[in-house]
């Protein structure tokens, strides 16, 4: 008779091993077609574009010539504009975040209503934030809207949300206890919020804002909505000067009829992908390095 | 800061001896504490003597933490906690409308049931209170106050090597007396402490306690516990709280009674007293 059970009972547990192997090989299959289209992409791009990744590409200035054009003015573009981008919205998303999390009460409607509207922004296309600068824009009276204050104004709209969620992550993970202790001993919520809960959150922080400025740097749409595909021969000078950036350059020359002008793009493609897997790179790093287990 | 340092390690008063004087520190009278509609808390009254150890008992859920949480206006921070009836702290109605709830918390620390010093160094742990109260000092009037309060908490010998080290890197105990010096580095005037010793071994349980016995010299102090022997050991006054449930079916916390610890464990005047005292339930 317990023979019999053991049977069974065998028998069971390899079928619901067999399963499992097959959901198992199932995933790996998913997996292997992704990380495949990402290595030929990858390994295409680079093979395209080695030959003109030289210092002629961070020296010139764009040109009618593919020869002689680089992506100066459009490198330099991307780091002012994401620069300015990282000054308008970090500060103003930590600040919310730090207000929703610490000190709005989250019984009252108004403030659930401010949160459920933060996640939905961050679902929104990028290129209706474009849009939205496009009109903030026209508001404030400016004719030319392929400004770097313009680009950088869509691309903080852009990421706000992502930066707000993430801190407020960060802010959430740091435990009660903590601001309890602190309150407890007679500081105020502010110098809890200044002492104990912003600094044990930075690496938190860091992470999300390091991510979503990565996301800015490669974003085009919205750019591309303010007539940002211009013929830009000059170094950024100013928030009401025109500009450039990557990913409109690489977009404008992949529409180039020239075939040279395709292997800057693949060129500049391969800078721009250093750039950002790098900045995700750094953001891993933090987060693995300042991991806190409470 | 001369008298802190002149202070010298004072002898631990005699149990008999701080049971003579009764001299009430906090009267609180009628106390209700609400949760949003939540009628938490019904109707307490007791009083907190000066230098003496007073134990809070009870099953869970009868509002012994609620209470203690309400005596340095900690239960503010809950949203829609809300207390009725009167705290009286050294002639000042302790939720008066002109009293800073910051204020009262610095006079009166706290001592939460799960150590929670900061992720910060030892000696920043200690440094942080009086740093943000606005304590002005000088760097050798910091250390000494942390010296002084790391020895008070009988932790000083074990961390003076180590104090940039980050107060996660003691044990649990330890810990835990971080967080008591942390507490008495503000000199408080009570120290209030919710199951200091839940999460402890008996070892680190024990010496907790021996500290209790001594801080009390100086110190008023008020614990939770749910070890009735270490409410029979350490306290010089017992109050029991029981839960109960009214004609709605409500349950809420009620105060059965407060004495002597002595009489409280020996002879209690209440049958619901005696029945847990006994271990008939809870």
């Amino acid at each position: 008779m317990s023979f019999d059970i053991g049977v069974t009972q065998k028998s069971k547990n390899s079928e619901s091993n067999l399963k499992s192997l097959v959901f198992l090989g199932l995933l790996w299959f998913s997996l292997f077609v992704a990380f495949l289209f990402l290595v030929v992409l990858l390994v295409t791009t680079f093979m395209n574009g080695i030959g003109r990744y030289d210092i002629r590409l961070f020296t010139e200035y764009n040109n009618t010539t593919p020869e002689d054009a680089g992506a100066r003015a459009a490198i330099l573009g991307s780091l002012f504009v994401v620069t300015v981008t990282a000054l308008m919205a970090i500060p103003v998303g930590i600040a919310s975040a730090i207000y929703l999390e610490e000190f709005a009460d989250k019984s009252k409607w108004y403030n659930r209503f401010i949160e459920l509207n933060i996640q939905n922004l961050a679902a929104v296309p990028a290129i209706l934030y474009g849009m939205l600068t496009l009109g903030i824009l026209s508001l404030l009276g400016f004719k030319n809207k392929n400004v770097v204050f313009g680009g950088s104004l869509a691309l903080a709209l852009l990421i706000l949300p992502v930066v707000i969620l993430t801190t407020r992550e960060a802010l959430r993970a740091v435990p009660q206890e903590i601001r309890d202790g602190s309150l407890a001993l007679g500081a105020t919520q502010l110098q809890t919020v200044g002492h104990q809960t912003l600094p044990a959150a930075v690496p938190g922080i860091a992470t999300g804002t390091i991510l979503a400025v990565s996301r800015a740097m490669g974003e085009a749409a919205p750019l591309l909505l303010l007539g940002a595909l211009v013929f830009i021969t000059y170094d950024p000078n100013g928030l009401l000067a025109g500009f450039t950036t990557m990913p409109i350059q690489i977009f404008g020359w992949t529409s180039a009829p020239q075939e040279e002008f395709k292997t800057l793009a693949a060129a500049a493609i391969i800078l721009l992908l250093t750039i950002l897997l790098s900045l995700n790179a750094i953001a891993i790093f933090i987060r693995n390095k300042f991991a806190k287990r409470w | 800061m001369t008298e802190l340092n002149g202070r010298t390690k004072q002898m631990p008063v005699r149990h008999s001896d701080r049971v003579a004087v009764f001299n009430p520190i906090m009267e609180i009278n009628n106390l209700d504490v609400y949760y949003g509609n939540f009628h938490a808390v019904r109707d307490a009254s007791l009083e907190i003597g000066r230098n003496q150890i007073t134990a809070f008992i009870g099953p869970s859920g009868c509002g012994k933490s609620t209470v203690l949480r309400c005596l340095n206006r900690t239960n503010d921070l809950v949203p829609g906690a809300r207390v009725a009836g009167k705290i009286n702290y050294r002639g000042h109605d302790l939720y008066g409308s002109e009293v800073d709830p910051i204020e009262v918390r610095r006079r009166i620390g706290m001592v939460f049931q799960k150590p929670n010093p900061f992720p910060k160094s030892i000696f920043d742990n200690i440094a942080y209170g009086p740093r943000v109260t606005g304590m002005k000092m000088n760097k050798t009037e910091t250390e000494d106050l942390v010296e002084h309060a790391l020895t008070r908490a009988g932790l000083w010998s074990e961390v003076k090597d180590k104090l940039d080290q980050s107060g996660f890197a003691l044990s649990g105990g330890q810990q835990q007396r971080l967080c008591i010096a942390r507490a008495i580095a503000v000199e408080p005037d009570i120290l209030l402490m919710d199951e200091p010793c839940a999460s402890l071994d008996p070892i680190a349980t024990a010496l907790i306690e021996d500290l209790m016995i001594e801080l009390v010299s100086d110190y008023t102090v008020v614990i939770v516990t749910h070890n009735m022997q270490q409410a029979a050991r350490v306290s010089d006054r017992t109050a029991f709280f029981s839960a109960q449930v009214d004609d709605h079916g409500q349950r809420y916390g009620h105060l059965v009674e407060v004495d002597l610890t002595t009489k409280i464990f020996t002879n209690p005047s209440d049958t619901r007293t005696e029945d847990y005292i006994s271990g008939r339930f809870g």
